[in-house]
């Protein structure tokens, strides 16, 4: 029984106080950016890295997950009770979870997103723990050209799944290859594009890129138009749903995580595309199509599930193949390696304690986030009268210092405030940023892949079509790139999440 | 949006150009022995490709021309964050964290936020000393010394 004995692994990994202090902290940050409109987990996990360098790879991992799916959670309260999202991936319940809090009923929306939450979310460590070791094994076969093919198809799908222009999207993914290829060439020992700066040597840090990118562009794209927050309503009572309710979200919510768990397996199926999906299908099989928009529980279960199994679906592809699927995803992939932990199918094999570790911690944390979001609501609710003007100026001081203290260099300063001009610029022009970090942190690995790939080939490029995996994916990836030049491209499914 | 795409389509065909050059400065090599050279090419090229395809998109492009600020656009206020992130980065090794810190986050609550005065101030110390004392103290990383570091 290797399995059970993983799992028992695992769960005595999690129940070290350190690591249940840091699985706790994750999902109580995770509540309270997810909460907070204009402050999400992309930015706070990127300002956390510098802090992981000094504490265990298993402890950090474990926080920047919870991080993750703990975000999920809060977000939607922000929705139901503001009608604002707290988080990207949160927008699709507004619709009916704020029609909700009007009428009165804001209780019931915030108790079955956080149990809808929190049955999607353990549905989908449980997947994760059943999927991602047999994947992985089946990864291990893969050499460069499969490896070169598999992240083509993923830089591909990030772009196709994305509500802009697929093309701006591949430009930023090159841009994002680039920018990795800048500093000293490993494989040859020579400095590329380094113009006599010695902190280009190492390359672009990832934490300046990322905080610039995310955490600067977030803020200033917020100064531009000032969130104002008023909340509808303050005192929330009454979070059991009741049987009716339950009777009518039961069926969303088991749809939902399936939904969501698929979706967030392929790359660029963030959340909010989840979401989205899941709202569509609930107000199709809807025998009252009507009530959707007007407070339906069931636009509120569906979606909210859809995303917390999405997020949990997410680490399947980053654990086993090393693929991450969106942005903050990248950043995640990220954290590992300053952790020294390359993500990939080796990872499950040489660091059984940190995958396990992470998984138990997921059931853990989906648990402490049950409590935390029914019980302690009011805490939270609390948190949104906290104005944007208070919360913008420590959040760009912490941008600084995270990006400063990763390597205690100025230059990496000046990196992150061109980083932010050019989130700032991005979004205005309408190009996403993920794709960009994704070639960004993906960029070594691609080249290695690349280039070993046609050192086995003698210099040709048919490798990639001669061997059967690696060609699948090189069709599935050349069909995804043509089919938009056809007007095909999904339009329901919206942007992968930038913050 | 068709303005901003043939705008931002140019600049990254410029852009592809230089990372081209660039690239076939540095040893480029052979498909069979690829140099330094030959994967940031690559990339150049690609991004090459994709910035024309962005510019024949702009070309048949009907969408209306958005304007680049929203209403009423704080853009003060941006252009005062972008030079004070610029300001503390030059000032920090010279005056130290604390009191770079201290007169970044005051001059941001004040300017670019406007928080009174009085919380502005008590703002900055807060989070000045308290980011120092956690990060020397219980982090044990060091932090740029400078004047007020050396009072205390």
């Amino acid at each position: 029984m290797d399995f059970w004995s993983n799992i028992t692994m695992g769960f005595s990994v999690v129940s070290e106080p350190m690591n249940l202090l840091f699985c706790f902290i994750g999902v109580l940050l995770g509540t309270l950016i997810g909460v907070l409109p204009g402050l999400g987990p992309g930015p706070t996990i990127s300002l956390l890295l510098p802090l992981t360098y000094h504490l265990n790879p298993i402890s950090s991992i474990i926080m920047i997950a919870g991080i993750y799916y703990g975000a999920k959670y809060g977000g939607s309260t922000t929705s139901i009770l503001l009608n604002i999202p707290g988080e990207v991936d949160s927008v699709v319940t507004c619709l009916d979870g704020y029609q909700m809090a009007r009428q009165g009923r804001a209780g019931p929306a915030l108790g079955i997103s956080a149990f809808g939450s929190f049955i999607a979310g353990t549905f989908a460590t449980l997947a994760l723990m059943l999927v991602a070791p047999p994947l992985a094994r089946f990864a291990l076969r893969f050499g460069p050209p499969e490896i070169f093919s598999l992240m083509v198809l993923a830089l591909v799908l990030i772009t196709f799944i994305s509500s802009g222009s697929q093309v701006k999207g591949l430009a930023m993914g090159c841009l994002g290859l680039f920018l990795g290829s800048i500093g000293l060439d490993i494989f040859n020992n020579v400095e590329r594009f380094v113009f006599g700066y010695n902190f280009l040597y190492e390359g672009l840090g990832i934490v300046p890129v990322i905080v610039g990118l995310f955490g600067v562009g977030e803020v200033i794209s917020n100064i531009e138009v000032q969130i104002r927050t008023s909340v509808f309503q303050k005192h929330v009572s009454n979070l059991l749903p009741t049987l009716k309710d339950w009777k009518d979200s039961i069926w969303p919510i088991i749809r939902g995580t399936l939904i969501g768990f698929f979706i967030g397996l392929i790359p660029g199926g963030g959340g909010i595309a989840s979401t989205f999906a899941s709202y569509t299908i609930e107000k199709k099989v809807s025998k009252h199509p009507e009530r959707f928009g007007k407070g339906a529980i069931e636009g509120v279960a569906g979606p909210e599930a859809a995303n917390n199994a999405c997020s949990g679906a997410n680490f399947i592809p980053l654990m086993t193949l090393g693929i991450p699927t969106n942005g903050i995803m990248a950043i995640i992939f990220a954290s590992l390696l300053i952790n020294g932990l390359q993500p990939g199918p080796m990872l499950i094999k040489n660091q059984p304690n940190l995958f396990w570790g992470v998984i138990a911690s997921m059931y853990i944390g989906n648990g402490m986030l049950l409590i935390l979001n029914l019980p302690l609501i009011g805490i939270w609710v609390r948190f949104l009268t906290v104005p944007y003007s208070v919360l913008a100026p420590l959040i760009l001081f912490f941008c600084i210092l995270g990006a400063y203290t990763m390597k205690n260099a100025v230059a990496d300063l000046i990196i992150m405030l061109i980083f932010g001009i050019l989130g700032f610029l991005m979004r205005k022009f309408r190009y996403e940023g993920a794709p960009l970090i994704m070639g960004f942190v993906i960029s070594e690995l691609f080249e290695g892949a690349f280039i070993q790939s046609l050192l086995m080939s003698e210099g040709s490029f048919t490798i990639f079509f001669k061997r059967p995996i690696s060609c699948t994916l090189m069709i599935v990836a050349l069909i995804l790139f043509i089919l938009p030049f056809f007007g095909k491209k999904p339009t329901a499914l919206g942007s992968s999440d930038q913050d | 949006m068709k303005k901003y795409d043939f705008l931002s389509g140019l600049f990254l065909l410029a852009l592809s150009i230089a990372i081209c050059i660039g690239s076939s400065k540095l040893n480029v090599g052979t498909l069979t022995a690829p140099g330094s050279g030959f994967f940031p090419l690559m990339t150049g090229i690609g991004l090459g490709v994709f910035s024309i395809l962005i510019l024949i998109e702009a070309r048949k492009s009907k969408k209306e021309d958005v304007r680049f600020w929203a209403p009423n656009a704080n853009k003060k206020e941006i252009y005062l964050t972008f030079g004070l992130i610029l300001v503390y980065a030059l000032l920090l090794e010279r005056l130290g964290f604390t009191a770079t810190s201290l007169i970044f986050f005051f001059l941001i609550s004040r300017l670019v936020f406007y928080l009174k005065w009085t919380t502005s101030i008590l703002f900055a110390l807060v989070a000045s000393f308290g980011t120092y004392f956690v990060f020397t103290i219980l982090l044990h990383a060091p932090l740029p010394q400078g004047l007020l570091e050396r009072v205390f």
